[in-house]
């Protein structure tokens, strides 16, 4: 018994799937931060405020 | 409810519960430890939000107790496996579950089971069948299925859409999704420039090497659930936004037949005839192609299985029915000289394609036993047993020796001469072992012959 068969039996998927999540949350968030502070920059010059299309109405 | 033998056995890695059969009819027992969460799915209304969205399949309490309750869900005709899906029919269960998760969030639940079982098709639509995959959220929790969802889903339509639509037959080797290691090393290297491709899949995989290591010291961490939402939307976002090329994929796809129109309205007319005459409740279209004749068969039947060995033609026949809101009609991958086996622990775990083909009525096969008689070289003696073990009723269209394509599938073999069993009367005497001719129709201007079969009674 190798240490290559040892570690397949012992291997934790779990936690590298969870620490990713901190990194993706962060940084999706933060791109959605930047991204309604520009919508609301922008409608200052553009009266009309587009309502958000729901997703859910196009499936 | 005596339910001790009857317990099936694909629920069997669940402690929450299990799913039984009495009389024929299907139930899920909820164990004491799961009555926490069952109770607050409930009174957080999360299940009535689900049940109105259709996105969860209903159920009515039918027993309980302080050892048990007894739910009976709606009735699904068929259980489709994800590598029996075509690629959007899979993108729309990657949705549905992404879509269940921002719910859940809402009603402060989360799903602790992404696995792509737990999604098949009803009316057309994809439902969530796993009733019992939902836990009450702890602030600051990450999603505990993420990485279930990404080997189940993202990688395997990333792989379809990358590499090969056919690719989801992997999943019948890994039974928990696609490793993501194994995505990374088939992928070509320019999906780690797009950015939702390299944090969840090229990242997500380094995470998932490096912490290998990590056994017995789970590492606590914080995501804020307004990060955990973004990212489900991201999510959302990013797997709406996955099509495959269908200009390329499509170009040369087109439905050509080697007979006049006539010929063909006049087959259309008799499959017409034998359907009104046998009125059946469900038919099973085998190399339905497009779904044309399974369209057909629709007008005088509640359901129609509609199956085809070619992913492009699901994939067609899937994206005209939604356009269509045909929710009659339910299409999927099927190669009928090997169906999917039955897998898993046992191999009792999920169940073979023809054990899920059941209730069927009339089984079309048009167009097809040449290829399979032919080219897989399958004797009519076991396509009739086979077709007569589905359903009471048959359709079947024979391909005459001379017809243009009948012969070209001969003389590709490299002796054709082994191929003179393929002829009308050989077809006749094997099916009559297992059916009796009801009707028989030869199409003019053709070298094809139109049969209703019924089979023999023991």
């Amino acid at each position: 018994m190798n240490g290559n068969f040892f570690s397949l039996l012992y291997i934790d998927p779990g936690s590298g799937s969870l620490i990713i999540q901190i990194l993706i949350g962060f940084f999706v968030s933060s791109a959605l931060m930047i991204k309604v502070f520009w919508k609301k920059i922008i409608s200052i010059f553009t009266k009309k405020n587009k309502q958000d299309e729901d997703d859910e109405s196009e499936e | 409810m005596n339910r001790k033998n009857d317990r099936l056995t694909s629920s069997f890695k669940d402690p929450s519960g299990f799913i039984f059969k009495k009389d024929g009819v299907l139930y899920r027992q909820i164990n004491p430890c799961y009555f926490e969460e069952y109770n607050f799915f409930k009174s957080s209304m999360l299940y009535d939000a689900l049940v109105k969205k259709k996105y969860l399949v209903s159920h009515e309490e039918v027993e309980t107790d302080k050892d048990k309750i007894i739910i009976k869900p709606e009735h699904i005709d068929f259980i489709l496996y994800p590598y029996e899906m075509s690629f959007s029919q899979l993108k729309d269960a990657a949705l549905l579950t992404l879509r269940i998760q921002k719910t859940a969030l809402e009603h402060d639940m989360t799903l602790k089971d992404a696995s792509n079982y737990n999604v098949t098709f009803h009316n057309n639509r994809p439902i969530f069948i796993d009733t019992l995959s939902f836990d009450k959220y702890i602030e600051g929790e990450p999603w505990v299925a993420f990485g279930q969802f990404c080997r189940h889903y993202l990688s395997t339509l990333l792989l379809m859409k990358y590499n090969d639509l056919r690719l989801n037959s992997l999943l019948k080797i890994f039974l928990d999704g696609i490793p993501l290691d194994l995505a990374v090393s088939l992928l070509p290297k320019k999906t780690r420039f797009n950015l939702s491709i390299y944090l969840n899949i090229h990242l997500h995989a380094k995470m998932i090497a490096k912490n290998q290591g990590n056994f017995g010291k789970k590492p606590k961490l914080k995501v804020k659930k307004v990060n955990q939402s973004a990212m489900i939307e991201s999510l959302i976002s990013f797997v709406k936004s996955l099509k495959i090329d269908q200009d390329t994929e499509w170009k040369d796809y087109y439905s050509i037949v080697n007979y006049s129109e006539n010929s063909f309205f006049e087959k259309e007319n008799i499959v017409k005839e034998y359907l009104s005459k046998i009125k059946p409740g469900s038919v099973l279209d085998l190399g339905a192609n497009d779904g044309h004749f399974s369209r057909l068969a629709g007008g005088f039947s509640n359901r129609v299985l509609s199956c085809d060995i070619d992913m492009m033609a699901v994939e067609k026949n899937y994206l005209n029915l939604k356009k269509e809101k045909n929710k009659q009609i339910i299409p999927f991958f099927m190669d009928i000289s090997n169906p999917s086996p039955s897998i898993g622990f046992f191999n009792k775990e999920r169940d073979s394609l023809i054990s899920r083909l059941t209730g069927i009525d009339a089984v079309m096969a048009l167009a097809l036993i040449h290829h399979l008689a032919i080219t897989y070289n399958i004797p009519f003696f076991m396509l009739a047993e086979f077709f007569s073990s589905i359903s009471r009723y048959l359709i079947i269209e024979f391909i005459k020796p001379g017809d243009s394509w009948a012969d070209s599938l001969i003389n590709s073999k490299d002796r054709p001469e082994l191929f003179d069993f393929y002829n009308q009367n050989n077809f006749e005497k094997n099916f009559g072992f297992f059916y009796k001719i009801l009707e028989k129709k030869e199409i003019n201007d053709s070298s094809r012959i139109m049969y209703l079969m019924e089979t023999k009674k023991d």
